[in-house]
């Protein structure tokens, strides 16, 4: 922990990500106007700029931008560890199963997380979503659906490197079942490289669901979601700008802040940096 | 499932497989001396290991649909038995020659081309369920490399009760603590090591680690594949010393896989040579190491340097690589680079012979010595006496210790 910590870039990603975190638990402590968040209108104070009242303005229909922020944080944090969960959960195990085991276990398996990765995760998202109908839930769902080859593909990557090694032999030399060899010994070699990978995907994730509601495939609204507040504010950009920076700039953070973080892990985690 | 990438290669075994009886001469009572080939008839006594013609074949896989093209034969048709609890049987060879195959053939690791190993009298490759998982209990590994060989993400106490986790449902809470921490202390370490990882831990104690996860569950045979060849020469000393300390403790029963010849002659009562697949020589360790028969036994012993000034003999110098067990050569496998190679060596295959009671070799060269004299019925411990040097005589002793349990 205090490896992660020395690298200044990786200790501002880890303070963002704490403060996001913390904001979002918060936030109906923090924001100013928690109903504007829930779908109220204000209509009298619409498009106000930057004031003490309203740091960071109103928009269109005189909601105050700061509290849907916050708001938002909470929405795209939730989303974030459901997705992260659900593809962690379905792409590792088979992903060690399938490394572990090999053959015609690992072939099946490997066919299928190629064919899923062989469209962009994106471009999958948005078909699963525009299929079913568009709204948060199922916009976790398609992420997740695109999400956890890619977990399978770098779990059993794992696997088949740790299943040549001495103690796993060695395991296997005492007749220990397979499913305690793999959990004891390949799962705990191969976390490293998943959790660092799990740290940079959490922005990519953020960002996909913005993409998604941003199209207008994801939350709907009155859902004070960020992508979808960035969609919604496009038509005033030009004359009021606070509407899309702020929370254009809440994405771009939270997914600067994953990735410095997951960059820091990656070294503090990487065996070879770490055996001087 | 281990052998996820390799196919049996069934129907390749060729007739003529060398079947015979070594190993267990030294350790049987003289009348068994002259009975010739033990697995030919059933055995009088009953062995404590056989092993007879066990193959195994790698396929060489070439293009998209991962035919087999070629064979790698890195274990081709090996016989030998260990006679008795309590003893050592030393299997030498350089890199390469199917030494750590073989055990992993008959560990059940890797599936056998063709073949047959009778552990006191169990057919090994015909187990499965309850009767694998009992054979995994009976003969443990002391694995090569102790930095691969424990999981560098679990504690001492959690890799050594690993063995006894899997078998001995029996032991949990702190009986298994008091049987872990008892076998720490049995190999030289302490519960102190217990929240230990490996990372903590020198190359002789997690050697010694691995050696307590093998005597976990009071095997009945272990196998230490080069034990010592990742580790500095005094902690070698070290470990060897506790080997042997332990084997006599427990009449353990070793089978002792180097390419460190002074080792096996220091440890083992019966010595087998492998080249390329196959064993070229067998016999106990007295016979063996000062007269051996086989010209590539004979390039071994003299490559390798001796501390004993009086046995100092000229150098014969092998020539040439070993060849391809891909393609091993016609004949004796060892004609391309024997100095002594004849016409026949080349075209026949030699089996392996008893040169004298107890003593195989597979060289059309060697004329039989004397054979039946009183010099074998006397038994190894006889010919252990006559060997020269210091070790040979405290090993002498241990083997008679092991003869009487």
């Amino acid at each position: 922990m205090r490896r992660l910590l020395r690298n200044p870039l990786t200790a501002m990603g880890v303070a963002v990500v704490a403060a996001l975190a913390a904001l979002a638990v918060l936030a109906p402590l923090v924001a100013p106007y928690p109903e504007h968040a829930a779908g109220a209108v204000d209509p009298v104070h619409k498009l106000l700029g930057p004031s003490p009242a309203h740091p960071f303005g109103t928009d269109e229909l005189g909601r105050d931008v700061l509290s849907r922020v916050l708001y938002g944080a909470r929405i795209s944090l939730a989303v974030g560890v459901v997705v992260q969960g659900l593809a962690l959960v379905i792409g590792v195990p088979l992903g060690l199963v399938a490394g572990y085991l090999g053959g015609a276990v690992d072939e099946a398996l490997m066919r299928v997380t190629d064919v899923m990765l062989a469209f962009p995760s994106l471009l999958l998202a948005m078909v699963i979503c525009a299929a079913l109908k568009p709204n948060l839930a199922n916009a976790t769902l398609a992420i997740t659906i695109a999400w956890w080859p890619w977990y399978t593909r770098l779990a059993r990557g794992q696997a088949v490197s740790v299943r040549q090694s001495g103690y796993v032999r060695a395991a296997e030399a005492l007749g220990v079942p397979a499913p305690v060899i793999i959990w004891r010994h390949v799962l705990r070699n191969s976390l490293a490289p998943i959790i660092v990978q799990s740290s940079l995907d959490f922005g990519a994730i953020v960002l996909t669901l913005s993409s998604l509601s941003f199209l207008g495939l994801g939350a709907q609204s009155p859902t004070p979601e960020w992508g979808l507040m960035v969609s919604l504010g496009r038509n005033f950009f030009l004359t009021d700008w606070w509407v899309v920076v702020f929370p254009g700039m809440a994405i771009f953070a939270t997914v600067l802040a994953f990735n410095l973080v997951g960059d820091g892990l990656r070294e503090a985690l990487d065996p070879r940096a770490r055996r001087v | 499932m281990h052998g996820g990438r390799t196919k049996e290669g069934t129907g390749l075994m060729q007739a003529g497989d060398a079947t015979f009886g070594a190993g267990g001469s030294g350790h049987r009572p003289a009348d068994f001396a002259g009975a010739g080939p033990a697995g030919a008839a059933a055995p009088l006594a009953p062995l404590f290991l056989s092993v007879r013609g066990v193959k195994k074949h790698f396929p060489v896989r070439a293009g998209i649909l991962g035919r087999a093209t070629a064979w790698v034969r890195a274990v081709d048709g090996v016989s030998f038995d260990i006679g008795g609890r309590g003893t050592t049987f030393g299997l030498v060879g350089e890199s390469g020659c199917g030494k750590t195959t073989l055990t992993r053939v008959v560990l059940r690791l890797l599936p056998p081309t063709a073949g047959r190993v009778l552990l006191e009298g169990r057919d090994i490759f015909g187990l499965a369920g309850e009767g694998l998982r009992r054979l995994r209990r009976d003969m443990q590994l002391v694995p090569q490399d102790p930095y691969g060989s424990l999981n560098p993400r679990l504690p001492v106490g959690d890799i050594v009760s690993e063995p006894l986790w899997t078998h001995a449902p029996e032991l949990r809470g702190k009986a298994l603590q008091r049987r872990v921490a008892e076998l720490l202390e049995v190999v030289g370490l302490s519960s102190a090591h217990l929240r230990r990882f490996p990372h903590e831990l020198s190359g002789g104690q997690r050697q010694r680690v691995a050696i307590a996860r093998a005597l976990a569950l009071n095997p009945r045979l272990v196998i230490l594949d080069e034990p010592t060849s990742a580790l500095d020469v005094s902690v070698q000393a070290q470990v060897i010393n506790l080997l042997r300390d332990l084997q006599s403790r427990f009449s353990l029963t070793y089978w002792f896989v180097s390419h460190n010849l002074p080792l096996v002659e220091y440890l083992s009562d019966t010595v087998a040579v492998m080249y390329l697949g196959r064993l070229v020589e067998v016999g106990a360790r007295g016979d063996v190491f000062p007269s051996p028969a086989h010209p590539y036994t004979r390039a071994l012993i003299s490559a390798s340097p001796s501390p004993d000034p009086t046995r100092r003999q000229e150098m014969a110098v092998l020539e040439g690589q070993v060849p391809s067990a891909t393609a091993p050569p016609p004949g004796c496998r060892f004609h391309t680079r024997c100095p002594g190679a004849e016409s026949r060596c080349r075209q026949e295959s030699p089996e392996l012979r008893e040169l004298e009671p107890g003593h195989w070799v597979a060289c059309h060269l060697v004329a039989a010595r004397g054979g039946g004299g009183p010099r074998a019925a006397a038994g190894s411990g006889g010919t252990r006496a006559d060997a020269p040097g210091g070790p040979q005589a405290v090993a002498g002793g241990g083997g008679a210790n092991q003869k009487g349990g």
